[in-house]
């Protein structure tokens, strides 16, 4: 029994240790985003989207966007898609074996034929069966491909597009009109070095939706998914904008990415025995240039807006969380020897030390310590002050980061509406009661998957896009 | 028992920080919004105001009479936005309307603010003022030690075509680490015929192969022939040929297969540049250029050459074309096919050809193109 106690009170140990340097890192990271978007925020309201639509600086890109089973939302998205603000783009979209009437729908909506394209496989995928386009839109390019899975969806996009970008768009999500430009701008001013460049993900739910364009902005009707947007927020406006700063952001949203095409295909395209393909192509790219000592950039864009749909229900949130979790520990396995790596530099010692110690290891600690730390108290095992800093550092701090990632947002979004700021605000402190830690174990889930072997995405629900009353 | 107490110390202090956090973000807001709407319908009535006094300037001093001081801001912004979107007449009578504000005074005073973006943001609006002052301001900005604020000072005295000296803007913009920026290329590009001397004299100076790039891309955008003998003479300058090119071809051959796309060294980059520039120029001078291009070691040259030869249409090109149907790199092979359609008849046949013939190689890409093209099943 004591030797139980002894190990119970190591681990508490190890609970607020980790706790104490989450903190100091989340407040550093704090510190960096908000410097970086202090910088950041000069530039962006200085592009001038006209200059950048008319004076032929803007790089042709190609817009991927792999669908399965996306029946309800694929002609709204592609509308959409077609109808943005840039001088030279194509859409392709590539139906990926869908089992519903996504091509279909497709085909009668657009009006589209069978045509021929000329291309070289240059990634892996699995066979095309059709191409098909329209003179009507002589921008949009839909390719019809056996099921292979979103990697094997965005190879078969890579081969077909000719340009020298291409931008990764989930199927269930939508752009702004400027989007792009705004995603192109490192682009412009660093053409030969840049190489990948992440956009911001907002959640579309509650939104008002017309023609394929957010018209209205507004919080999420469904407490799920209000938590998520607050989620949302801290993720990209601290997280993602820190590690871009230090050069070592190792994620680009699988929902809305700018790659060059020539580097994509350097690292052979999107790896398929992953379910993290997002991450996966970040850490390839990194370990390729940096094995070879070649410079490179990526780079995270704030203003830069893609509206994606949060899932609604406790279960598809799970097995979304579960899957990332499962992508993540996949990609940091095949790469492990990058992990404190010194050869990577801030990628290997900071980004992928930080992905392992408080990602992987962190929700274990963080579980063991919801368990233990009370037990042990009520026990008499472990003081009243080791309870209460424990306490405090599991919420007080979680609060506080969310709270400040309202700030930030503040920097970026300047007309949110104070109603919606005061109902951030609110779930910015009831997610650390109980969402946080449901998370956790679905992190935890994801780890287990990991660990026997679990391939396969889940099922996703799609739901067609909020209009306004009467529409 | 002290850590902790410091522990609980400094979580309170975070607790109280975030209520005032969260207190101060939605107040702020709302505030902010309020002050957004009323700027908003201000600007609206300040454009409604504005377009009916343009087209009756004898009125301008009644509207001025009706201005309240925030109006001038927002004027200004109106102004800096609309300007780029309206051509002729119409912009001629802005920019008198501006300088009847006084909105050009207040720029030249903003051009010498402390912070980095306003002066950007004065010298943007400044490039529609066509005066002696302004373009000496303009001239002092090229020196502002922020690159961003050089940079929006270039464009605008390019936009007055009121650059003095190509080489002084060379020094300015593109020996700087902003050389690569496609937005000091685009400067270049904008600079027009009345610098295609000067632009020819970079090519031949003793200046980094990266200015000569911006240089040599800005003489294919003008579109002036009388670029083309110094742009086939920078082609063909020793350096860029032979000796270094066979260097390149083998220091790639090195590297595998998907590791040769993109050019190792600034030689390259300076065939390929004058190749797409020849494109753009599409002068008939250029055709030994051309065929030569059309076996440049280097992948992306040919496939540029290929371009290019298509561009300029003549049957000369159309044996080596043919040739580069069979190419090991496939996309020098779609380039060549691609010219070889656009040259008519001829080219139609020769891809006919190939793709009846026995080079999988050269048959795969003929039939496919011509597929795509509908010319075949």
């Amino acid at each position: 029994m004591t030797l139980l106690w002894t190990i119970v009170r190591f681990i508490n140990g190890c609970v607020l240790a980790l706790l104490m340097v989450q903190s100091v890192i989340y407040l550093w990271q704090l510190i960096v985003a908000f410097l970086e978007l202090r910088q950041h925020r000069r530039l962006a309201s200085r592009t001038d989207t006209w200059w950048m639509l008319t004076s032929g600086v803007a790089l042709p890109i190609s817009i991927l966007v792999p669908a399965h089973n996306e029946e309800e939302t694929i002609v709204e998205n592609v509308r959409s898609m077609l109808a943005l603000h840039y001088p030279d783009f194509e859409v392709i979209v590539i139906n990926d074996g869908s089992r519903d009437r996504t091509l279909q729908v497709l085909i009668e909506a657009l009006n589209l034929q069978k045509l021929e394209r000329v291309w070289h496989p240059e990634v892996p995928h699995k066979e095309i069966r059709g191409l098909y386009g329209s003179p009507r839109h002589p921008r949009l390019l839909v390719v019809d491909k056996v099921n292979g899975g979103k990697s094997d969806a965005l190879n078969a996009g890579i081969n077909l597009s000719r340009f020298p970008l291409f931008c990764a768009v989930d199927a269930d999500s939508l752009l702004d009109h400027d989007s792009l430009l705004q995603v192109m701008r490192p682009f412009i001013e660093e053409p030969e070095e840049m190489i990948a460049v992440g956009g911001r993900i907002c959640i579309v739910n509650g939104c008002t939706v017309r023609a394929g364009q957010v018209t209205e902005v507004a919080l999420p009707a469904r407490p799920l998914a209000l938590l998520q947007s607050i989620e949302y927020i801290r993720a990209f406006l601290i997280a993602r904008l820190a590690w871009s700063r230090l050069g070592a952001m190792l994620i680009i949203s699988g929902a809305f990415g700018l790659f060059k095409r020539a580097a994509a295909i350097k690292v052979g395209g999107y790896s398929h025995d992953t379910v993290g393909e997002d991450m996966e192509i970040v850490v390839k790219l990194h370990r390729h240039f940096r094995d070879r000592g070649e410079k490179y950039q990526m780079r995270f864009v704030a203003d830069s807006v893609c509206w994606t749909q949060a899932p609604e229900t406790l279960g598809i949130l799970r097995r979304q969380r579960s899957r990332w979790q499962r992508g993540m520990m996949q990609s940091l396995a095949k790469h492990r020897e990058m992990i404190f790596n010194r050869k990577y530099g801030a990628v290997g010692t900071l980004g992928m030390g930080y992905f392992f110690l408080f990602d992987i290891i962190g929700p274990i600690i963080e579980l063991a310590g919801l368990v233990l730390v009370p037990l042990a108290y009520w026990m008499g095992e472990v003081t009243l002050h080791f309870f209460l800093a424990w306490l405090a550092l599991s919420f007080t701090y979680g609060v506080f980061l969310s709270a400040s990632s309202l700030l930030l947002e503040m920097m970026v979004t300047r007309t949110t509406r104070a109603k919606d700021l005061a109902l951030l605000a609110m779930s910015s402190v009831l997610e650390n009661f109980g969402y946080r830690q449901i998370n956790s174990l679905w992190r935890l889930e994801g780890i287990w998957q990991f660990l026997t072997g679990k391939q396969g995405w889940g099922a996703m629900q799609r739901t067609k896009f909020t209009k306004p009353n009467g529409q | 028992m002290g850590f902790y107490k410091l522990i609980h110390w400094v979580s309170l202090v975070l607790a109280g920080a975030t209520l005032a956090i969260l207190l101060v973000v939605v107040v702020r807001q709302a505030f902010r919004n309020r002050r957004v709407r009323r700027d908003a319908a201000r600007r609206q009535s300040l454009m409604a105001l504005a377009l009916e006094y343009i087209e009756e300037p004898e009125f301008i001093p009644a509207f001025k009479a009706q201005l309240k001081p925030p109006d001038q801001r927002l004027l200004l912004q109106l102004f800096a936005e609309l300007l780029p979107k309206v051509r002729g007449d119409y912009a001629e009578k802005i920019v008198q309307l501006m300088r009847a504000m006084g909105l050009n005074e207040r720029c030249l005073t903003q051009l010498r603010s402390p912070k980095w973006w306003k002066r950007a943001d004065a010298a943007a609006v400044l490039g529609w003022f066509q005066e002696p002052r302004v373009i000496q301001a303009l001239e002092t900005a090229l020196d502002d030690p922020q690159v961003g604020v050089r940079i929006e000072a270039a464009r605008a005295l390019a936009r007055l075509k009121a650059v003095q000296s190509v080489a002084g803007l060379v020094a300015r913009l593109a020996v700087v680490d902003a050389s690569h920026s496609l937005a000091v290329r685009e400067i270049f590009r904008s600079l027009g015929p009345s610098a295609v001397g000067e632009l020819m004299s970079v090519l031949e100076s003793d200046v980094p192969d990266q200015v000569k790039l911006l240089a040599t891309d800005a003489l294919g955008h003008i579109g002036d022939p009388r670029a083309v003998p110094a742009l086939l003479k920078l082609f063909h300058s020793p350096r860029n040929q032979t000796g270094d090119a066979i260097h390149e071809h083998k220091a790639r051959r090195g590297r595998s297969y998907s590791d040769r796309s993109q050019p190792t060294n600034s030689s390259v980059a300076l065939r390929l540049a004058v190749m797409q520039a020849l494109s753009v120029l599409v002068d008939p001078r250029a055709l030994d250029a051309i065929l030569t291009a059309l076996e440049d070691p280097v992948w992306e040259v040919r496939a540029q050459a290929a371009q290019c030869a298509s561009q300029l249409g003549s049957p000369a090109a159309l044996p080596r074309l043919e040739t580069l149907l069979h190419d090991e790199h496939w996309w020098v092979r779609f380039h060549a096919a691609e010219a070889l359609f656009k040259l008519g008849e001829a080219g139609v046949n020769t891809l006919l050809k190939v793709a009846r013939g026995t080079s999988a190689t050269g048959a795969d890409i003929a039939a496919g193109l011509l597929r795509e093209k509908g010319l075949v099943p």
